[in-house]
């Protein structure tokens, strides 16, 4: 094969579409640019279901006439950012990395536009989106000035390919955005179950073939699961931190490395957080619920008996017009019983616990 | 290029890996996801090596080699990051390995103890994925899967057929077909290269294909293992794919100088060994040597191997398959060899026991011309004098090779009527253009492919109706499948499950009186036990009855040789008789058995023959050069479903007033497609198989 080079469309989020948001807005921009490449061979990755995006590639017959359209079936995937990945693509065969993103021409919707601006979507604790374009180069505190956030800040995750937990400290130090989507932490949130989370995507999205990747992602996810549900052991960071050092160097593609700098920045900026699940036995931002209680709240109830049912443990002591009190050897912190009073007053308690009579004791208030 | 691991200079070839140059002279590092034949991936890093003047540790498989590199396997570095990956590995492998059908051949379980770690300080748990036997000859034990993507890389770059690859699902990621689908819908060619390359339990062959008392070659390899002269199948069948039929046949004469006569008349017992039959029918492997033969123009002629002169002579009694075959090897030996025969023409139960229309003259005349071309002499019509006479008059060595020419008769009420007949006389006399006299109906007793042979014949010696009876039902008689259906074809009456009372008749035969057989088993002392159906007897009219029920050698009382039942030639392992010098093989040892057997006891008698007279006894020859097979087979949508192919028949009505040849030969397609159906078992025996540690 003579000289090539692919134009990559699909995301590498499927919630955060930059590439084929941008290409559908600029499709005649980067069809030009493509044609005014000098290569053999050019090729062209979309997604198969993307309707819209088909039909203005039908429009362009003149730009696309030199152009090989390959269609995938992914809306989305972490491999899409690795060109090692995307070059398979032209063979036929899946996009599975083989090593890390050297020389292959692959090239993204934005590097083709060649702006110096990046599109961002950003999301916050309360599940919030929002897409905002900044300088690529830029400071966190910026980031979090342009978005409608209004809670306490505790972190700013930077999704594959950049892997960054950073803290309030780090506000003021520049980054380069690398990627398109971007989590916002408040204080309500707890990092060991956000940490949670971004792993367990990370090892969804591994592509399986080398052992650091695959079976570091999984471990990542496996350990952090383990203590955000009380079973932590004092050795688990150190063991986590032996594993990130390797995976750094030993996986066979970015997207391990990059899960790796994910846990290794947690860790050096949340250290205490996180190690308070384990060797406190508490999830500071209440958000764990293995660490959580609930607690009726003896001056708010007024004794109408409305959740003993709800309680599936049988956990709710009391009844009629008695103040009821949750047994916490059998409550299994479910939470459904919250709902059911209307009275609000049952509660969910992090680390500081309301005070409370230990049995039912003849209600003060009276049944309205 | 030199290069020096661990302190010792090794010699490694430019281009190749660090890897590979330390196993290739003996270093073992440990590795799992590479492969000898298949392309460096680096998942594993069980091969991490430091290398002098490159920072972080690197996987040796994907280092290539430069001169003067200095290599440290033991390294604190190397040793920590290999460690860490197999306690990895195994953190998601179940724990135990007893019970494991790879237990003791697997390469992780090898590795592991080798290395000597436990996965105890990660979390554990294994991926659990339901064991698969649902696809024929594999089975899929993804639980004990390590993704090293060996059988990935086998089935899509070593063969070209694509059908496994990596699949996302909800519960992680696993090898698969695409969507799921069974291998047979994906295309799949069951060339078994994704069993040879797995280094764990996770592909298999199915319970059953492996076999404990064989070779591991011969249970890979059916076909050629059950071959009793072990034709290398495969190779001649790629041969025919291909449309290369003089290599074919050449291969097929690598053992066995009757390709045509085989590919007419042999029992096939290779393809009920066949492995397509697993997925429904065999290969026609017997009608495919038939259609290559038709095209053999002599090629493999000219790499005969041929002997000096010994000086020594041989005398070979009864030209049969075994006779002959014997003949024209200790021909090619060196030695000379005179084979006597009674009849006025050689060939034995291939031209008098066979009919015509299964085996004509002039094919089997092509094949013995070319065995008397290589300088066998005969003696036809003639009576041999015994074996102890021959030695006197000046024969180093004997062969009795006489087969098994008297028909047997049963005690039977009437079987000494006019009008009666054995199978041998019957068959006989109809090949030699002397048939003997039969009416309008006739009944044939036995119930294998000989009570074929005279009933079929009968019925193109001009016989009304003809009638077959016999004591096994349909499912137990010995005749093939094929010839119950052609005889059915040409009108043939079957009555299975009949016992035969009498023949009846004043001095000639009128009828034989028949009963239904309700039972019919041996009993523990294997004594035949038949029990009959009341109010069941009849008497079937007929002018003649002939005898189908067994055959043994004439005139060995009088040789002089320890016999067996007054009647078989007794030899030992080598094949040799009571008297020195004296060899015997064939039907005339062995009781009638098929045409292959005598062949093969013809080849084993020439080597034996050949020792005794101070040879080597190595008769084998490579007629054609032996080609790697192209591997790299490619895809074949429809492949498991392909249907075996017919040969045409001639016309039912046809035939049956003819002795014309009843099957035809394949056609160069047809036979090209036939062959292409063959999954080229033996191509997985070019694989190459990783040393285990323990073995450097
Ligand atoms: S529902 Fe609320 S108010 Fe009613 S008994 Fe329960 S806690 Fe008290
Ligand atoms: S949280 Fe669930 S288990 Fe606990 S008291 Fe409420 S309903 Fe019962
Ligand atoms: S695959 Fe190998 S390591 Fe795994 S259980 Fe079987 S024998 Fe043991
Ligand atoms: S084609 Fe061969 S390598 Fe591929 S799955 Fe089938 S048997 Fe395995
Ligand atoms: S099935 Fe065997 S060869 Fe294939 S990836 Fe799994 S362990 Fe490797
Ligand atoms: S498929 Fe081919 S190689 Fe395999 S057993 Fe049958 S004939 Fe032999």
């Amino acid at each position: 094969m003579g000289e090539y080079m692919i134009c990559n469309t699909i995301p590498i989020y499927q919630e955060a579409p930059v590439s084929s948001e941008l290409f559908k807005r600029d499709i005649s921009k980067i069809l030009k640019a493509i044609s005014e490449m000098q290569v053999d061979k050019k090729y062209l990755v979309v997604n198969e279901w993307n309707k819209e995006l088909m039909e203005l590639l039908e429009e362009q017959t003149d730009a696309c006439s030199n152009l090989e359209i390959i269609t995938v079936e992914a809306k989305g995937g972490f491999v899409f950012g690795n060109a090692t990945a995307v070059s398979k693509l032209i063979e036929g065969e899946k996009p599975i990395p083989s090593g890390m993103n050297e020389n292959i021409p692959v090239y993204s919707v934005e590097e083709l536009l060649g702006t110096d601006e990046k599109v961002e979507y950003i999301e916050n604790c309360s599940g919030k989106k929002e897409v905002h374009t900044f300088e690529k180069k830029i400071k966190p505190r910026d980031i979090l000035g342009k978005c409608d956030f209004h809670k306490k800040f505790k972190g700013m995750y930077f999704g594959y390919p950049m892997g960054l937990l950073l803290s309030s400290e780090q506000l003021d130090e520049e980054v380069e955005l690398l990627t398109d989507y971007v989590i916002i932490f408040s204080e309500d949130d707890c990092i060991l179950d956000s940490l949670v989370n971004i792993t367990e995507r990370y090892k969804n999205e591994s592509c399986g073939r080398c052992v650091f990747g695959y079976e570091g992602t999984t471990q990542f996810y496996m350990i952090l699961s383990d203590i955000a549900q009380k079973k932590g052991k004092n050795s688990d960071v150190e063991l986590l931190l032996g594993l990130c050092n390797e995976m750094q160097n030993q996986s066979l593609c970015d997207i391990g490395t990059v899960a790796a700098n994910t846990v290794v920045s947690a860790i050096h900026n949340f250290r205490e957080e996180i190690e308070d699940h384990i060797t406190k036995k508490i999830c500071k931002a209440s958000v764990c619920s293995k660490f959580t209680t609930y607690h009726i709240i003896a001056d708010k109830c007024t004794g109408c008996n409305e959740c003993e049912d709800t309680c599936d443990d049988d956990a709710i002591l009391g009844k009629k017009k008695f103040i009821h009190v949750i047994d916490q050897d059998e409550c299994v912190q479910c939470g459904a019983c919250v709902n059911a009073c209307d009275e609000g007053a049952i509660v969910k308690a992090g680390p500081i616990k309301p005070k409370g009579p230990k049995n039912p004791i003849p209600c003060k208030r009276e049944v309205k | 290029m030199k290069i020096i691991i661990d302190g010792k200079e090794i010699v490694a070839e430019v281009g190749t890996s660090v890897l590979r140059a330390a196993i290739d002279s003996g270093v073992f590092i440990p590795h799992l996801c590479d492969h000898p034949d298949l392309e460096a991936v680096g998942g594993c890093r069980l091969c991490s090596v430091e290398v002098e003047g490159i920072e972080e540790v690197v996987p040796s498989c994907k280092t290539i080699v430069q001169e003067g590199m200095v290599v440290k396997v033991n390294s604190p570095k190397a040793d920590k990051i290999r460690k860490m990956a197999m306690e990895l590995i195994l953190a998601s492998h179940p724990a135990e390995c007893t019970g494991c059908p790879k237990y003791g051949k697997c390469e992780l379980q090898s590795m592991y103890q080798y290395m000597g770690v436990g996965p105890e300080r990660w979390r554990m748990k294994s991926r659990t994925i339901a064991n698969d036997d649902s696809n024929p000859l594999i089975q899929h034990l993804f639980t004990r899967c390590v993704r090293c993507g060996r059988c990935i890389r086998a089935c899509r770059d070593l063969r070209g057929v694509k059908v496994l690859d990596f699949q996302r699902t909800k519960d992680g990621l696993r090898v698969g077909t695409d969507n799921g689908v069974s291998l047979k819908e994906a295309g799949c060619k069951f060339c078994g290269a994704c069993i040879e390359v797995c280094p764990t339990g996770s592909i298999m062959d199915a319970i059953g294909i492996i076999k404990e008392d064989v070779s591991y070659r011969d249970s890979v390899v059916p076909c050629t293992s059950a071959c009793p002269a072990s034709i290398d199948i495969p190779r001649y069948i790629r041969y025919i794919k291909d449309g290369d039929f003089a290599k074919a046949i050449a291969v097929v004469r690598e053992k066995v100088p009757f390709p045509k006569v085989l590919g007419s008349v042999c029992s096939h017992v290779c393809e009920d060994d066949c492995k397509r039959n697993e997925l429904g029918n065999p290969i026609s492997i017997c009608k495919l040597k038939r259609a290559a033969a038709v095209h053999d123009h002599g090629a493999w002629k000219k790499n005969v191997k041929r002997s000096n002169p010994t000086g020594k002579k041989v005398a070979v009694i009864g030209g049969g398959p075994a006779g002959l075959t014997a003949a024209y090897y200790l021909v090619k030996k060196g030695h000379v060899v005179t084979v006597i025969e009674e009849n006025e023409k050689v060939g034995g139960q291939c031209r008098y026991g066979i009919p015509a229309y299964r085996l004509p003259d002039e094919l089997l005349d092509n094949e013995i011309a070319d065995i008397l071309e290589e300088g066998v002499q005969l003696i036809t019509g003639a009576k041999a004098d015994t074996p102890k006479a021959l030695l006197e008059k000046g024969y180093d060595a004997v062969l009795v090779s006489c087969g098994t020419h008297q028909g047997t008769m049963l005690p039977l009420k009437g079987n000494d009527l006019e009008g009666v007949y054995v199978n041998t006389d019957f068959l006989k006399n109809a090949r030699l253009s002397a048939p003997l006299a039969i009416g309008e109906n006739v009944m044939v007793l036995g119930g294998g492919n000989v009570a074929y042979d005279c009933a079929r014949t009968a019925l193109r010696l001009g016989a009304k109706k003809v009638y077959i009876a016999c004591l096994e039902n349909t499912d137990q008689m010995t005749a093939t499948k094929d010839e119950i259906e052609e005889g059915q074809e040409e009108g043939v009456i079957l009555h299975s499950a009949h016992s035969f009372l009498r023949i009846v008749g004043d001095t000639k035969v009128e009828g034989v009186e028949l009963q239904k057989v309700d039972k019919f088993y041996f009993d523990e002392n294997r004594r035949p036990v038949i029990e009959l159906s009341e109010g069941t007897k009849e008497i079937i009219l007929v002018d003649n009855v002939i005898f189908a029920v067994g055959q043994k050698p004439a005139g060995t009382d009088t040789m002089g040789l320890e016999l067996i039942n007054n009647a078989y030639v007794k030899t030992n392992d080598n094949m040799e008789t009571s008297m020195e010098g004296v060899f015997a093989a064939g039907d005339v040892v062995t009781g009638t058995k098929s045409v292959i057997i005598a062949i093969e006891a013809g080849r084993k008698s020439a080597e034996e023959i050949d020792k005794y007279l101070g040879g080597n006894g190595d008769i084998s020859e490579q007629l054609v050069y032996k080609e790697s097979p192209n591997s790299y087979i490619g895809p074949c949508p429809g492949f498991g479903d392909l249907e075996r192919s017919k040969p045409k028949l001639l016309n039912s009505n046809i035939r049956k007033s003819s002795f014309e040849v009843v099957e035809k030969t394949f056609e160069v397609d047809t036979a090209k497609c036939e062959a292409s159906r063959c999954l080229q078992c033996d191509l997985r025996l070019n694989i190459t198989k990783p040393k285990l540690w323990n073995e450097y």
